[in-house]
């Protein structure tokens, strides 16, 4: 695994970041907001290192509003799942037909802000672990190109993150949708021959009533 | 009437003929097979090697039901066929080429009701998808095993031998294995008793896929003598989150003479009034 230091990069495209109007306040019109809370408008994620046993790449995220950037969201949940753009739930040009695991890998997982490895980083949350584990890649790199899959192969799947409201099992969604892309090469494990990002951020606004 | 029914389904068919021939091989509605609404009725549809487990996949997501599914050892030339790319065949003409499971389209209807969201409901609609995919010539038999008040398994039970006889085989998990209780961590855990079921039986069993943010700091407490793999296997999923039930597909690959175990947490179909669709995490019932 990198250190954390050396190997932190803003992914470039990547990140973020918009909707400068300000902290949006769930207002608490419908029953299930019984309390305003605040919630974040921007998420930046930054690659964390590779996980040099199981492969998957690290990633950690800071989420903020933009009208109090101080304010702090440590304590909540935030939570990932996998979420369907034009169509699709993602694209896997990594999978073959008859392959030991299914295409398309979900990805899922809850943090607490400011919690577990990032215990004491005030509006992180993380690790996020993304891609392919050691045994896929194996599976992608032997047995892909023989069955059709055409090297470099990629797999885009989109995501979805929510963060828990002030009463415990609301969430608001405040980032929609995530695009993490997984880029895999010929055999071999040179760190190069395989590469994950994630990238963007869509806000979308509609989940407990009206944002402000 | 019958010209109704025989319209009918002439018209289901080609549109599913249409469908799987428009969509790429890619295309991940088809690798995930398909569940269409039509009045009170449900068809779910598939085309890849493994149609029945695409199905299944596919009524669990639509449902959010919790099933697992478990490939047969398909090893007959009457259940695998050549896959080799003919492009790759032309640049490595003297390498060993690779096979997959002979699986082609599948499709069955089923009745929706409000029994769905009973056991007895899921049981049914389960029990006839299996029914129907065990008669359509696809690769492989397979039964519906009830394994809990909601949790149902979808077991291979028979494959081709040699002389293009059904051969009934044992469903490798419910080999008894021998793991010293002990607390570590949940990937850990499913390595070992995988290791220890290859150990007894001579198949290699690995871990394929799992949902690595869980796995990665969940700590179970798991072991014990003369217990079947499948039980130490539900016990390490039912420590492992306290928020999400998980499910696994136990997909067995002849060109690496291995099964392969897929953990996923299991999700189910939310589409908004604005028609965005997202797979939302099947969370634990609070006791």
């Amino acid at each position: 695994m990198m250190t954390k230091g050396s190997s932190v990069k803003f992914i470039s495209v990547s990140l973020v970041l918009f909707l400068a109007v300000g902290v949006p306040v769930v207002t608490e019109t419908q029953a299930q907001c019984p309390r305003s809370c605040f919630v974040p408008n921007n998420e930046e994620s930054f690659e964390v290192g590779e996980d040099m046993v199981n492969r998957e790449y690290d990633f950690e995220a800071n989420i903020w509003g933009s009208a109090d950037p101080s304010y702090s969201f440590n304590a909540r949940t935030v939570e990932e799942y996998p979420v369907m753009m034009n169509g699709v739930y993602g694209v896997d040009n990594c999978w073959f037909n008859g392959s030991g695991f299914d295409p398309l890998p979900p990805v899922n997982g809850h943090w607490t802000v400011g919690g577990g490895q990032e215990a004491g980083h005030t509006n992180y949350w993380g690790y996020d672990e993304i891609g392919f584990d050691n045994s896929e890649l194996n599976e992608i790199q032997y047995y892909g190109p023989a069955n059709g899959v055409k090297m470099p192969c990629t797999l885009t799947v989109y995501q979805q993150m929510q963060i828990e409201l002030c009463v415990s099992s609301s969430f608001y969604l405040y980032n929609y949708a995530n695009t993490l892309t997984s880029m895999v090469n010929e055999k071999g494990n040179d760190p190069t021959a395989y590469t994950c990002k994630q990238e963007g951020i869509q806000p979308y606004n509609k989940v407990c009533g009206e944002v402000q | 009437m019958r010209r109704i029914i025989v319209v009918a389904s002439a018209f289901i068919f080609l549109s599913f003929c249409a469908y799987a021939q428009q969509t790429p091989q890619n295309d991940s509605v088809m690798v995930r097979g398909r569940v269409q609404h039509a009045g009170t009725s449900a068809t779910v549809l598939a085309h890849q090697s493994r149609p029945l487990h695409s199905a299944i996949s596919a009524i669990a997501e639509e449902y959010g039901w919790l099933v697992e599914f478990e490939d047969p050892p398909y090893r007959s030339r009457y259940d695998l066929v050549d896959s080799t790319d003919p492009e790759w065949r032309a640049n490595h003409p003297l390498e060993k080429g690779v096979t997959r499971i002979a699986g082609e389209a599948f499709q069955s209807q089923y009745q929706e009701g409000p029994d769905l969201a009973t056991a007895s409901g899921e049981e049914r609609v389960l029990t006839k998808v299996v029914t129907d995919y065990n008669k359509s010539g696809n690769p492989g038999k397979f039964v519906v095993r009830r394994e809990s008040e909601s949790r149902y398994a979808v077991i291979g039970q028979s494959v081709k031998d040699d002389n293009d006889r059904d051969q009934e085989v044992p469903a490798i998990l419910d080999t008894p294995v021998s793991v010293a209780s002990q607390t570590r961590g949940a990937r850990e855990t499913v390595q070992l008793i995988l290791s220890t079921l290859s150990a007894r039986t001579g198949q290699k069993v690995a871990l394929m896929s799992y949902p690595a943010n869980i796995f990665r700091t969940a700590q179970v407490t798991i072991g014990g003598t003369d217990v079947t793999a499948r039980q130490l296997l539900l016990q390490t999923l039912d420590q492992a989150s306290e928020r999400y039930t998980m499910r696994w597909s136990l997909l067995f690959r002849f060109d690496e003479n291995t099964y392969f175990l897929n953990v996923t947490v299991c999700s189910q179909v939310n589409t908004d009034p604005n028609g965005r669709q997202w797979l939302a995490p099947v969370l634990r019932s609070k006791p």
